[in-house]
């Protein structure tokens, strides 16, 4: 079963990157690019020329978009009884003990600091995968998202 | 003791009557008719009673000098003198008395012969008499009655000199002169006055009723004498004057006496008026003192009021201050943050393409390069991850001021602990020791207290010598609040770097010996200074190092 994966980043270096190390997982999947917050919520809503657009089974979310940000986009999706079961994965430069909190208190499910280097980067794909696959088995879930990784001293 | 107006009176009355006396002396010494007879037709002074008026005088000025023995001799020469004279005319002896002392008689000279009147004896038998009495500091009243009574006996002359009715005679005795009166007179108020005491204001003498009564007395007595030689129905008319004169003297007395007592009275009820109206003034005057006081009062508490809001104003406009610093320091604590997130956030985009492509690059193409291609690769990865961990590191320290949590009540040793387990891979890996001691509840950020900790036994595993490190951490009292140190047996740290490695990104080591940011111990001090205290190191190298910090007590309030 693929699962189709909406990656809202404003980077294209990120979204290159993403989609190479996506590249590499075992993961069979279809991954969705959305450049701003307002693009990902038009083709959540199927607005627009995203009219036709599919439904996402899983968001990756960066928090530092331009037009409207990830935290607008997480709560609009969160307060949208038709979205809100979307599983959104936060995927940030922060790593923010109170960016944390305030993911968690508007409903992220994961919330994933993005690394440097492209190993780590992997790493924390392996990270995506496994929270899908348990998501899979244990649906529904009802906890809230895994801690971040711990800072490096 | 200064001469009173009375006394002063008195000497002038008895100097008068002492020049009288010496024109008398000097009109027969020189045969100056003018200064012995002062009217023609009347009798002249005689020498005797010349020079007893200048003994008089000489008395009485001895008197208001204060010289008794000189009033006494002059008392006893003019009463003696008097006494004899009287006796003489009376006996109808020739003691010699009439030539004492001088040119008695001188034929031609006057047209009567001279001699001194019985009734100027009298007279001066009178007053010395009270000039004794005066010089032996007896009670005024009996030299008043004898001065009052030599008064009369010249002033009744007198006025028969003024009127020309022949009172100045007794009988075909020799007549009184008209000088010889009026001197009698001076020297006779010349001696009252002596008497009179005090200013006439406060009170009326009390021997008051004895003057008049002696004067009217004397007046009387001698009034009725020199009427009695008087033609016609002169007996019947003087024996009215003197019935009348007497008992009019002691009616006048009496009724000085009354009046004098009423006066007093008066006086005193006066007195009692007037003490009660200084009285009554005084109290005015001390209520308008209160009232001027209470003004004044007002006007100061007013002033003070005007003063305590004038300083609430100052300092509210002061609080105002402060909150704008506040709110503004806030403001640009923010952006600051602001701008290291977004500093951070867009300076790791570009980071993390450098080093996600080379990364993939090594993955994925490091077979294609040669081994100086792949060394290249991996620093440009390493450099990549390193920028990224600064990037970090300043975020961080940044949010220590910003993002710490509030002070509560933290158990040190909760703090030590948390930060041990945090460590615990490396704490593992050296094979430390770390002993622990008795550790103080403190008033602090917990998160950051923690961090403080974790940071120092960090460093102290880091540093280590060879041997597997031991780390101590105690604590004390000290008068600020609680004294902590973590001690260690690493390598130690040269004195000139005790200042620098608190600062920012100061490292002693190459990368190589010890990897890290040096942002340890610059986040130890911030976090140390948020909570108001201090933090230092001793070491010694190769001796190992103790990093001490201290909290106080009562930290400032969370920011």
């Amino acid at each position: 079963m693929t699962v189709r994966i909406l990656l809202v980043e404003d980077g294209p270096d990120d979204v290159a990157l993403t989609r190479e190390a996506f590249s590499e997982s075992r993961l069979p999947h279809e991954l969705l690019v959305a450049r701003d917050g307002i693009e990902a919520l038009d083709f959540l809503h199927r607005r627009g020329e995203f009219a036709e657009a599919p439904r996402p089974d899983l968001i990756l979310l960066d928090l530092n978009l331009p037009r409207k940000d990830g935290w607008e986009v997480l709560a609009e999706l969160k307060a949208e009884p038709e979205l809100q079961g979307i599983p959104v994965v936060i995927l940030t430069t922060s790593r923010s003990e109170a960016d944390y909190r305030r993911a968690a208190r508007l409903g992220a499910d994961l919330y994933l600091a993005k690394p440097v280097d492209f190993e780590h980067f992997l790493d924390v794909l392996a990270q995506v995968e496994r929270f899908w696959s348990e998501r899979l088995t244990r649906q529904p879930r009802a906890d809230g998202p895994h801690p971040p990784p711990a800072a490096r001293c | 003791m200064r001469p009173t107006p009375a006394v002063r009176f008195a000497a002038a009355c008895a100097g008068v009557a002492g020049l009288i006396g010496l024109a008398g002396m000097a009109g027969w010494i020189f045969r100056i008719p003018g200064l012995v007879q002062w009217v023609p037709g009347t009798t002249p002074m005689h020498f005797n009673t010349a020079t007893l008026f200048v003994a008089g005088s000489a008395g009485l000025l001895g008197l208001v000098a204060r010289r008794p023995w000189l009033a006494r001799a002059a008392a006893t020469a003019l009463a003696a003198v008097a006494a004899a004279t009287l006796a003489q005319d009376a006996l109808a002896l020739d003691l010699g008395v009439q030539e004492f002392g001088g040119p008695a008689f001188v034929p031609g000279f006057t047209e009567e012969p001279a001699r001194m009147a019985p009734h100027t004896a009298v007279a001066f038998l009178l007053l010395g008499s009270a000039l004794f009495l005066r010089s032996a500091r007896t009670a005024p009243g009996a030299v008043v009655l004898l001065s009052t009574l030599a008064l009369g006996a010249a002033l009744v002359p007198a006025l028969g000199y003024l009127t020309r009715i022949d009172t100045y005679g007794w009988g075909e005795q020799t007549r009184m002169a008209p000088n010889t009166s009026l001197a009698l007179l001076l020297l006779g108020t010349a001696l009252l006055a002596t008497v009179w005491r005090g200013d006439a204001a406060s009170s009326l003498p009390p021997w008051l009723p004895i003057a008049i009564a002696g004067l009217a007395l004397s007046i009387t007595v001698y009034l009725w004498q020199g009427l009695r030689q008087q033609d016609g129905a002169a007996a019947t008319l003087s024996a009215m004057v003197l019935l009348s004169g007497t008992a009019g003297a002691f009616l006048l007395a009496a009724l000085t006496r009354l009046w004098r007592s009423n006066a007093g009275q008066a006086l005193r009820l006066e007195g009692a008026i007037r003490e009660l109206q200084a009285e009554v003034d005084r109290r005015t005057k001390l209520q308008e003192e209160l009232q001027s006081l209470n003004r004044e009062l007002d006007l100061e508490v007013q002033r003070r009021s005007h003063l305590a809001e004038e300083r609430r104003l100052q300092a509210e406009a002061a609080n105002r201050e402060l909150d704008l610093r506040v709110r503004e320091l806030g403001r640009s604590n923010e952006e600051l943050e602001r701008f290291a997130y977004v500093a951070s956030h867009d300076l790791q985009e570009p980071l993390r393409a450098i080093a996600g492509f080379s990364g993939l690059l090594a993955r994925r193409y490091d077979s294609a390069l040669d081994e100086r291609g792949q060394e290249y690769l991996r620093r440009l990865v390493g450099a990549s991850v390193r920028m990224q961990e600064q990037i970090e590191d300043l975020l961080r320290y940044s949010r220590v001021g910003t993002q710490g949590g509030q002070f509560r009540r933290t158990p040190a040793a909760e703090a030590v602990a948390k930060a041990v387990e945090n460590l615990r891979a490396a704490v593992d890996e050296s094979g430390a020791r770390i002993e622990v001691g008795v550790l103080p509840v403190v008033y602090a950020d917990p998160v950051q207290l923690a961090q403080v900790f974790q940071n120092l036994i960090g460093n102290a595993l880091k540093f280590r010598k060879e041997a597997p490190p031991r780390v101590h951490i105690t604590s004390g009292a000290v008068p600020e609040g609680h004294q902590f140190t973590v001690a260690d047996d690493g390598i130690g740290i040269e004195p000139q770097f005790f200042e620098r490695i608190f600062q920012l990104f100061q490292r002693l080591h190459t990368r190589d010996a010890h990897p890290g940011t040096g942002i340890g111990l610059a986040l130890c001090k911030k976090v140390i200074d948020r909570h108001g205290g201090r933090i230092w190191v001793e070491s010694q190298p190769g001796q190992g190092s103790a990093f001490h910090f201290v909290l106080p007590a009562c930290p400032p309030e969370t920011p």
